[in-house]
């Protein structure tokens, strides 16, 4: 896991959690701590942090995940505005991750290794994505995918149709906007 | 500076130690200085890798394609993969090519050379664009056309000057840009690609399409160069037409069609009668315009027969007042007769040279696939065979070649050498006839008529001989040998002269008082 994911995690809860919460939290994961941007760190150190803030937050790991891909977006939206600029809507802004958004994460992570969606869209018109990755970490998508709502201020409603945590071959995750 | 006044104030004891609480106030800033340095550090970092991995990318991209140029592919190779090379590079779904109309350079017309990612959504776009043109200034190749600059537009969807801005819509295409290929000044080429997404310009992307821009143009002037040397190679520079080297490569071309029992073929020699004259009583340069109207007088009714369907047509130029044509594909073999016959109408109306009329007229020899040639030479040396019997026959006219013309020549070959040992061995002898005053009483002079002794039994009379011996230059130690002879034979006349200097074949000399 490249040490960005781990510095925008240390910035969501700090923002939420307070100043001291990150610290708090690298002493309950007992992990190492000395994260930066552009080095790599096992992603059993990540997971861990994940778990000690879903302790701390009261809720489940796969939870936690998700609260930490939505409240990420306007960090990441801080931090690299071209890619949100771009677009002008959460749906554009999604089916461009492939093309557009993960080659330019490999850009600046050199060995990043980025998941691939595939996206069709449903016969009553939701959007499809398709998940499959060892990491399963289908719930930060899920996170990335409210939060890139809220930043284009739309609402959205995802749904797990099929899950690798539920034993499935792959995710299929299913977005719905609201009017 | 917030952080050094609270330094200013802070009170301190006499070892210069803080107070618990403001100790931690303070390392939670050191903290906070600490995090915002890290984090621009590693902005620092990040921004210099990006651009280190964008430089890279650059440089592979414009080393891909040079290599690829160098590798010897075609233009049309090299401007596809360089599209393709694009779309990846940019990852923008569709690029297509331009060219400068060939009727006037001052339009873009399709190169159709093109890629698109997926082509299916963009179809509809893809044919509109294949099928425009564009003036200068119009649309966004146009634009590049006018300027020979990069150009970019953010969304061609709100773009007041994109022709095709309902097709590009209708395909979700936005944003635009497009770069040209140089030669110099001149735009050889408009290359152009769109992005799914409006954007605003990147100059920096410019620049190094126009590079790429540039790079390209190298690949086509290098084409030129090569195409305008094999053009001169296999091309007569005072008629423009091809030169004898390639109508040998088409007739071996020929040859082979024909041996595959495929198509027939003919070949036509075209001489011109009495060019030294033009050339010797005018000038050479008048002798140069005679043979460049003669070359577009050939040309015109060669376009006219070719467009009736008369196979594959080749006219070159073999030097001199030498012209021939090559049909390939022969439709039947009286056609290569008929063409000739429209070759001689073309001449038939004089030239206008040096203000005076001149009339030229050319001996046609023909040679067909049907003799069953095994190479290129055997055809042209029947078809100037035949050629020269045109000639022989009073010129303006055309022969079909026939086996016996070789017999013929075979002969003629002969008889050349004969004559050189003749002459070598004093074979000629002279026989003399007397001129008697029309009154009758007196000598006044002799003929001396030549002959030839072949043999102690054969006497060759002149019909046979003297024409050869004036075309292999031989008459000139003949004609002095006879003159010498008659001296001799009858000192006290005094004048020594040909029979007939208006007839090159006359074979009688006269001798007078």
């Amino acid at each position: 896991m490249k040490g960005i994911v781990f510095n925008v995690f240390e910035e969501v809860v700090s923002n939420a959690l307070g100043p001291w919460a990150w610290d708090d939290l690298l002493t309950n994961a007992d992990v190492g701590g000395a994260y930066t941007s552009l080095g790599s760190y096992p992603d059993e150190e990540f997971q861990a942090l994940v778990a000690s803030a879903a302790t701390t937050l009261e809720r489940s790991p796969r939870e936690a995940l998700r609260w930490f891909g939505r409240q990420a977006m306007p960090i990441l939206a801080r931090q690299y505005p071209g890619f949100f600029t771009e677009h002008s809507s959460a749906h554009s802004f999604i089916l461009n991750v492939n093309g557009i958004i993960h080659p330019e994460v490999r850009k600046l992570y050199p060995g990043a290794k980025c998941p691939h969606f595939d996206f069709r869209k449903s016969e009553v018109g939701s959007l499809l994505l398709g998940y499959r990755s060892q990491r399963r970490m289908c719930d930060l998508a899920h996170g990335f995918i409210n939060g890139a709502a809220d930043f284009y201020r739309e609402s959205v409603a995802v749904d797990h149709l099929t899950c690798m945590h539920s034993g499935d071959e792959k995710c299929l995750i299913e977005v719905t906007w609201r009017s | 500076m917030a952080l050094v006044k609270v330094q200013q104030h802070a009170p301190s004891t006499d070892q210069g130690e803080l107070d618990p609480h403001l100790r931690v106030g303070k390392l939670e800033r050191r903290l906070q200085r600490e995090r915002s340095a890290r984090m621009e550090a590693e902005a620092i970092a990040e921004r210099g890798l990006r651009e280190l991995y964008e430089n890279q990318q650059k440089l592979m991209l414009l080393g891909a394609i040079a290599t690829k140029a160098n590798k010897g592919a075609t233009v049309d190779d090299t401007l596809r993969f360089a599209v393709i090379e694009i779309c990846k590079h940019t990852n923008w779904p569709i690029g297509i090519v331009y060219r400068p109309s060939i009727e006037g350079p001052q339009r873009l017309v399709s190169w159709s050379i093109w890629h698109a990612t997926d082509t299916v959504p963009l179809r509809n776009f893809i044919e509109v664009s294949l099928a425009r043109e564009f003036s200068p200034g119009v649309g966004l190749p146009g634009r590049v056309l006018e300027s020979g600059l990069a150009t970019w537009i953010p969304d061609v969807t709100i773009d007041a000057n994109f022709p095709r801005r309902a097709e590009a819509k209708a395909c979700g295409l936005r944003a635009a840009f497009a770069f040209p290929v140089l030669i110099g000044d001149e735009v050889a080429a408009v290359i152009e690609f769109y992005s799914f997404e409006a954007r605003d310009p990147d100059p920096s992307r410019l620049a190094f399409m126009l590079q790429i821009g540039t790079q390209l143009g190298r690949v086509m002037e290098r084409k030129r160069a090569d195409d305008r040397l094999r053009y001169d190679a296999s091309h007569d520079p005072l008629t423009g037409l091809p030169n004898r080297q390639l109508l040998l490569d088409r007739l071996d071309r020929a040859v082979a069609d024909h041996k595959g029992a495929r198509y027939n073929y003919s070949i036509l020699f075209v001489d011109l009668d009495r060019f030294k004259l033009v050339n010797d009583s005018l000038g050479h340069a008048a002798g140069d315009s005679f043979l460049k109207e003669i070359g577009a007088r050939l040309t015109a009714t060669l376009t006219q027969a070719g467009a009736s369907g008369l196979g594959v047509l080749t006219l070159a130029r073999l030097g001199g007042d030498e012209f021939a044509v090559l049909i390939e594909r022969i439709p039947r073999p009286q056609a290569a007769f008929d063409l000739a016959e429209q070759l001689h109408e073309s001449l038939r109306h004089p030239l206008l040279l040096e203000g005076q009329e001149v009339c030229a007229t050319a001996s046609i020899g023909i040679a067909s696939g049907e003799a069953g040639y095994a190479t290129a030479a055997d055809v042209m040396r029947d078809a100037d065979l035949a050629m020269y019997r045109a000639k022989s026959q009073g010129r303006a006219r055309t022969e079909v070649y026939d086996s016996s013309m070789h017999r013929l020549a075979a002969n003629q070959l002969k008889l050349e050498s004969d004559l050189r040992r003749a002459w070598r061995d004093k074979e000629f002898i002279l026989h003399y006839q007397p001129i008697v005053a029309i009154d009758g009483a007196e000598i006044v002079g002799f003929e001396a008529l030549l002959r030839w002794r072949r043999s102690p039994t054969e006497l060759v009379p002149p019909s046979q001989f003297i024409e050869n011996i004036e075309e292999t230059g031989l008459i000139v130690f003949v004609g002095a040998w006879v003159l010498q002879e008659a001296r001799i034979r009858s000192p006290s006349m005094s004048t020594y002269r040909r029979a007939s200097s208006s007839s090159p074949t006359s074979s009688m000399w006269c001798v007078t008082a």
